[in-house]
């Protein structure tokens, strides 16, 4: 059913536009006498039509209609001015602020009705574009979440292959999701930026994949041949994941290439130093470091979390960002939770 | 009295028909309503003669010229209309004639409200 507001302050010119816009199918005429309570209502209301006079106690006619069309779902609400007024610069006023039609005193009741009915039947074929603009953005939404959730799933398998190589579990991945979460939170990070890091963190170690078994899996100090061959899994992860059109990939790249570098420069394999080191890379150098620390590893014993913050703590400056170490700081309680949660 | 006015139809009942479907008791709360609320405007606008608001005396009395024509009131709205173009730059004696004026169509229209209800009722007894 439509909802016809009307606004004059005279209640007998209320009288005549509700006699004749009674007429209409399917609609109900609400009329104020008093034009802020016909804002008041209307903020409150669903309303298809207003039809207001112009010379009014305040707020007149002009302020009725930018008052009303600024709020929110009224922008494209069609009004109805009525006015003895054929003063060309109030019309033109009126139309800037959203009249969509003028009628002059005295209505005629044929031509009045005929407006009305054509300003209703706009409305609904307005609504009924912005149901279908809303149900076609709805659908491109559930397409994309699916199309995303695939990409997800499909870099989480990847990244839990390189991970399965050399540990026993695949829990790992997952933690760093979320330690890199925790910390680019408190690091301050825009919340797109926070869901991008958390997603991409966990291919941090992808290049591993590019490794042979024979250094991967050594069980004994890798020889500095070795460690060169090591060192390439950066290199490997940012050939794999670069110059992708998924800002989550790029942000994985990026991770990939520069987790293993440092604050003060003696990192790899660029050798970037402090800020050079984008943050994404920085937030997951100290999660990663404190995982591996506060796990058990073939070759090692879980270190109790008082050891491994102390040991965090001790490379701050050298090897870490102060201030993504002062953010893992300030989320370590979460981080704790996440560790017992996500345990094995 | 020279009155473009009076020389119409005190109530233009084709146009009041059209707004009320034809139905007469509706048309008699029409004409009213629309004398309670011209005199209700003309009271206003002698209160403010009264302190010499020339600029609110017209603005009542272009209420009642906008009510007056949508409500059908023929004469009224006339009357009002010319005394609308007289009233800029008017002393405050050719105000208080216009108001009586206006008064006095009111007055008329009151009186074609109770003979429309004296018609009502006989066609209805």
């Amino acid at each position: 059913m439509d909802a016809i507001v009307l606004v004059d302050d005279n209640s007998a010119n209320l009288v005549v536009y509700q006699r004749v816009i009674d007429r209409l199918e399917d609609s109900k005429t609400v009329c104020f006498e008093r034009s802020e309570k016909a804002l008041q209502w209307s903020f409150e209301h669903d309303v298809d039509l207003a039809v207001v006079d112009y010379r009014m106690p305040p707020p007149d006619g002009l302020q009725f209609i930018r008052e009303f069309h600024a709020m929110p779902g009224k922008a494209n609400v069609p009004v109805i001015m009525l006015t003895g007024e054929r003063d060309v610069a109030v019309r033109r006023k009126a139309l800037d602020l959203g009249a969509n039609d003028f009628l002059n005193k005295p209505v005629d009741p044929v031509e009045f009705l005929a407006r009305c009915r054509n300003l209703l039947s706009l409305r609904r074929s307005q609504q009924m574009l912005a149901d279908r603009a809303a149900q076609l953005a709805h659908e491109v939404g559930l397409a994309t979440k699916t199309i995303r959730e695939r990409e997800l799933e499909t870099i989480v398998r990847l990244a839990r292959i390189a991970e399965l190589r050399d540990s026993d579990t695949g829990k790992h991945i997952a933690r760093m999701g979320e330690f890199c979460r925790v910390i680019a939170d408190r690091c301050g990070l825009p919340g797109d930026e926070v869901e991008l890091i958390k997603l991409a963190s966990p291919m941090h170690d992808i290049g591993k994949i590019g490794i042979p078994d024979n250094i991967l899996l050594k069980p004994a100090k890798l020889t500095p041949e070795e460690f060169d061959v090591m060192r390439r899994h950066t290199v490997i992860g940012h050939e794999m994941l670069s110059d992708s059109t998924s800002p989550m990939l790029r942000r994985a790249a990026e991770i990939s290439r520069w987790h293993h570098e440092r604050h003060d420069g003696t990192g790899y394999p660029d050798g970037l130093k402090g800020e050079q080191i984008p943050v994404a890379a920085r937030i997951c150098a100290v999660s990663d470091v404190f995982d591996a620390l506060t796990s058990k590893r073939p070759y090692k014993e879980p270190w109790p979390v008082d050891r491994a913050v102390g040991e965090v703590r001790r490379l701050e400056g050298a090897q870490f960002d102060p201030a993504v170490v002062r953010a893992f700081l300030d989320g370590l309680e979460e981080i704790m939770s996440i560790k017992q949660i996500l345990a094995g | 009295m020279d009155d473009a006015g009076r020389r119409r139809p005190v109530v233009d009942l084709e146009h009041l028909s059209a707004i009320c479907g034809g139905d007469t008791r509706e048309i008699l709360g029409l004409v009213r309503l629309t004398v309670t609320i011209a005199g209700q405007r003309v009271n206003g606008a002698r209160a403010a003669a009264a302190r010499g608001d020339v600029g609110r005396v017209a603005e009542e009395l272009h209420d009642v010229k906008g009510m007056a024509a949508n409500a059908g009131a023929a004469e009224l709205h006339g009357v009002a209309v010319e005394i609308e173009a007289r009233l800029e730059g008017a002393s405050m004696e050719a105000v208080a004639a216009a108001l009586a004026e206006i008064e006095a169509a009111v007055e008329r229209l009151r009186a074609e409200a109770d003979a429309l209800h004296l018609r009502l009722r006989d066609r209805e007894a």
